[in-house]
């Protein structure tokens, strides 16, 4: 066994490796409707009344704290509620666990729980418990940030109920969020934001479509990662037309710039959506008329043939597949 | 850039079933050097695309890759100064050296988008631009060169394409039936840079675009020149012409001098190396670097054969196991974004 | 390292032009470029400097020949 190494933390294969091998076999996961075991983006068990509780937990760790769009307040309030949002959960609670490096300035902390505040705010969720520590110089980089949150939901969404001629919808442009904090640690000449923001109100509306099965945040590992999960859940094979996928001409020029797609990088406010065809065409009324999902697409299908795997047409009608993103195209991202 | 894309559908099927047609009952072997073309090529997944009996390999084309150990090693030690700051291009700072890379903390390493961003940074420390190319890059860099800037040199990984195909065919036995010359260094040298390749080695030599409907016409001229007579085909007319960009070639001829140079995973390779002509802002005088060869080879690295184009990625165990990526490169492969395998690890494979 | 980036030249000034990447202006230096240049052209970006210009009619001549390829002629 080696020490564990930077591509561990990515969110892919290895992360997964380390897990199961290490830190699962250990743990007694509990008898509830989504467990341990499945690796989804949170927990749920089912209440007396029939509904859900659904209950997730982040770390998060960005670098630079502070990024064009955002910071890592913003970041923590909004990972948590889109995580239990795309479970299909209404977010309600949620705690704050803060570990600072000593010398960390008092002002920042300032700003960051501000930027908690206000974002909580906007989400429609309350920060009702917390924890403080700091510990000595460099036995920290500055400060991490531990969100945990819980919410109710009637019904789950999950990765693994797509079917074969369900739709793939996504709700806007990717890999702003990786690439503005990937821009702005390299002080490169692009002017490009982040999309983090809480997206439980547009998850909301989504989730009074009958037809919606699948809901994912796409954030490490970007819209690949989250594309090659639901595939392999599934057990469907998902093709996806590369010129339906949105992207903003500023984050493709960025990519260029960097050698990284961004169809591999972090989203921070964006949803994937699985839904049967015959409301695919609700799912796009719901997000046009959302200002939360601009620039919405159906970008593909679910197949039975290929299943577990993703492929992708190209412009010019040859097809390649779109494996998930190996180690870290980008450490700290969220 | 819509009005410049050459990416239709249509004509894609069309020259697709046209290059099936007109395959010679064989197989064919052809070599691009540029790591672009190998993108194009992966990410419109076109070797899936093109006929089985067709293989398409890459050869020295990444210039970051063909950069020898020493020379990142001189950057690492001059990051390491005080007062000084590198600057480079993304992917050079990813490079590893015969310990370390650029990217560590704790070294003054800044990434620019082209040399004249490095020339004039506003800084008190001296800005050292470490620039790697072949005579396209070689192109920009000069008139900067040319140019006077206080607190300004350079370290230079400079090289020429001709010589390495020439060298390929002469010394490493490599066997193609022919090239796709890479069209954006085309543009500098012009399509009669090829001539020699051509007349001396009997192969014939495409110089290609980067759009995709421009590699399966070069593919398609290839494959007509293999069947009848080795020539040169000009593949990208609307850039590329028979004597190249003259202006640019004496910018260079007047920054640069022609010398020896080495080549990660090839050797010492004549006539190849662009050095600088310019003393006064040539890092390695003035900063009194002198660091040996390294001759390392990492264990299980098979570079030297995939540059070459006798191996592809998927054939090593390194890139197979997952051993190798584009944050732990173990080769000059996987180290730029223009190496064979760095491309085939973005775009997954083919 | 080929890659070059084809932009529009918005305006030109000496040795710069300033010159539009899908949305995006961006200065870039025009020396090495054998012929004059002005707004209306397009241009490849090679590291922040044009390296050649593409006419339009070069980009027609091309789409020309494309649809021709299957006659065997060059």
């Amino acid at each position: 066994m080696t020490d564990i190494g930077l591509e561990e933390g990515s969110g892919g294969e290895e992360m997964m490796k380390l897990l199961e091998e290490s830190v699962l076999p250990h743990l007694e996961g509990g008898d509830l409707e989504v467990g341990l075991e499945e690796m989804d983006d949170g927990a749920a068990w089912e209440l007396p009344d029939g509904n859900y509780l659904v209950f997730t937990t982040d770390t998060h760790v960005v670098k630079p704290l502070f990024f064009p769009g955002g910071d890592i307040g913003r970041l923590a309030v909004s990972g948590t509620v889109n995580d239990l949002a795309v479970m299909g959960a209404d977010p309600k609670y949620l705690s704050s666990a803060i570990v600072v490096e000593e010398g960390f300035e008092r002002e920042k902390i300032e700003k960051i729980s501000r930027s908690m505040g206000e974002t909580a705010e906007e989400a429609g969720v309350n920060i009702v418990t917390g924890d403080l520590k700091v510990v000595e110089r460099g036995g920290l980089d500055g400060i991490t940030v531990n969100t945990s949150g819980v919410g109710v939901a009637e019904r789950l969404t999950r990765s693994s109920a797509l079917e074969p001629g369900d739709r793939i919808v996504v709700s806007g442009d990717v890999g702003r969020h990786g690439m503005a904090v990937l821009v702005s640690r390299h002080d490169l000449d692009f002017s490009i934001e982040s999309d983090v923001k809480p997206v439980n109100g547009l998850v909301e509306g989504l989730m009074e479509v009958d037809g919606v099965k699948s809901l994912k945040d796409p954030t490490r590992g970007g819209l690949a990662a989250a594309l090659n999960e639901m595939a392999d859940s599934s057990g469907v094979g998902i093709e996806i037309s590369e010129e339906k996928i949105p992207l903003d001409s500023e984050v493709e020029g960025a990519g260029e710039v960097l050698g990284i797609n961004p169809i591999n990088l972090a989203n921070e406010g964006r949803v994937v959506v699985g839904v049967e065809s015959s409301s695919a065409d609700e799912v796009m009324d719901v997000l046009r008329k959302s200002s939360l999902a601009p620039g919405a697409e159906v970008i593909g299908e679910c197949k039975e043939k290929n299943p577990g795997k993703v492929l992708l047409e190209t412009e010019i009608g040859t097809r390649r597949i779109l494996r998930p993103p190996r180690g870290d195209p980008v450490p700290r991202i969220c | 850039m819509k009005a410049l894309e050459f990416r239709d559908r249509k004509r894609t099927k069309e020259l697709l079933s046209q290059i099936e047609r007109e395959m010679p009952g064989r197989r064919v072997k052809v070599m691009h050097v540029c790591g672009t073309h190998e993108s194009t090529i992966c990410r419109y997944g076109l070797r899936e695309a093109l006929p089985e009996n067709l293989e398409l390999v890459q050869g020295p084309g990444c210039p970051v890759c063909v950069t020898p150990t020493e020379r990142v090693d001189e950057a690492v030690e001059l990051s390491k100064k005080d007062g000084v700051i590198v600057a480079t291009f993304g992917d050079m700072t990813r490079v590893p050296g015969s310990s370390e890379s650029l990217v560590a903390d704790g070294k003054n390493v800044r990434i620019v988008e082209s040399i004249e961003d490095a020339a004039k940074m506003e800084t008190d420390k001296e800005v050292v631009f470490f620039g790697v190319g072949f005579e396209t890059t070689a192109s920009t860099y000069a008139p900067v060169l040319l140019e006077e800037h206080e607190g300004f040199s350079f370290l230079g990984s400079v090289r020429r394409i001709p010589p390495a195909m020439n060298f390929l065919l002469e010394e490493c036995g490599t066997n193609v039936d022919g090239f796709i010359a890479p069209g954006h260094v085309s543009v500098i040298i012009g399509s009669e840079a090829y001539r020699e390749v051509v007349d001396r080695h009997g192969k014939p030599v495409v110089v290609g675009g980067f759009e995709p409907l421009d590699v399966l016409s070069s593919v398609l001229k290839l494959i007509r020149s293999i069947k009848g007579e080795s020539k040169l085909v000009n593949d990208y007319g609307r850039a590329v012409d028979e004597e190249g960009n003259e202006k640019a070639q004496i910018l260079i001829e007047r920054a640069f001098e022609v010398k020896e140079s080495n080549w990660r995973g090839l050797g010492d390779i004549p006539d190849s190396g662009l050095e600088l002509k310019n003393e006064e802002n040539d890092a390695r005088k003035k900063f009194d670097l002198d660091i040996g060869k390294d001759e390392t080879r990492p264990e299980g690295c098979i570079c030297e054969e995939i540059i070459t184009g006798q191996s592809k990625p998927d054939e090593c165990e390194l890139f197979a196991g997952g051993k190798c990526d584009p944050r732990n490169p173990v080769g000059p492969c996987m180290v730029g974004s223009e190496g064979m395998c760095n491309v085939w690890y973005r775009y997954g494979g083919t | 390292m080929c890659l070059a980036i084809p932009g529009k030249v918005v305006s030109v000034e000496g040795n710069k032009a300033e010159v539009e990447f899908g949305g995006v202006v961006k200065e870039v230096r025009i020396d090495p470029l054998e012929e004059e240049v002005e707004a209306g052209d397009f241009i490849l970006n090679h590291a922040g400097f044009a390296i050649t210009t593409v006419s339009e009619e070069d980009v027609l001549k091309r789409k020309e020949e494309l649809d021709n390829l299957e006659s065997g002629v060059e």
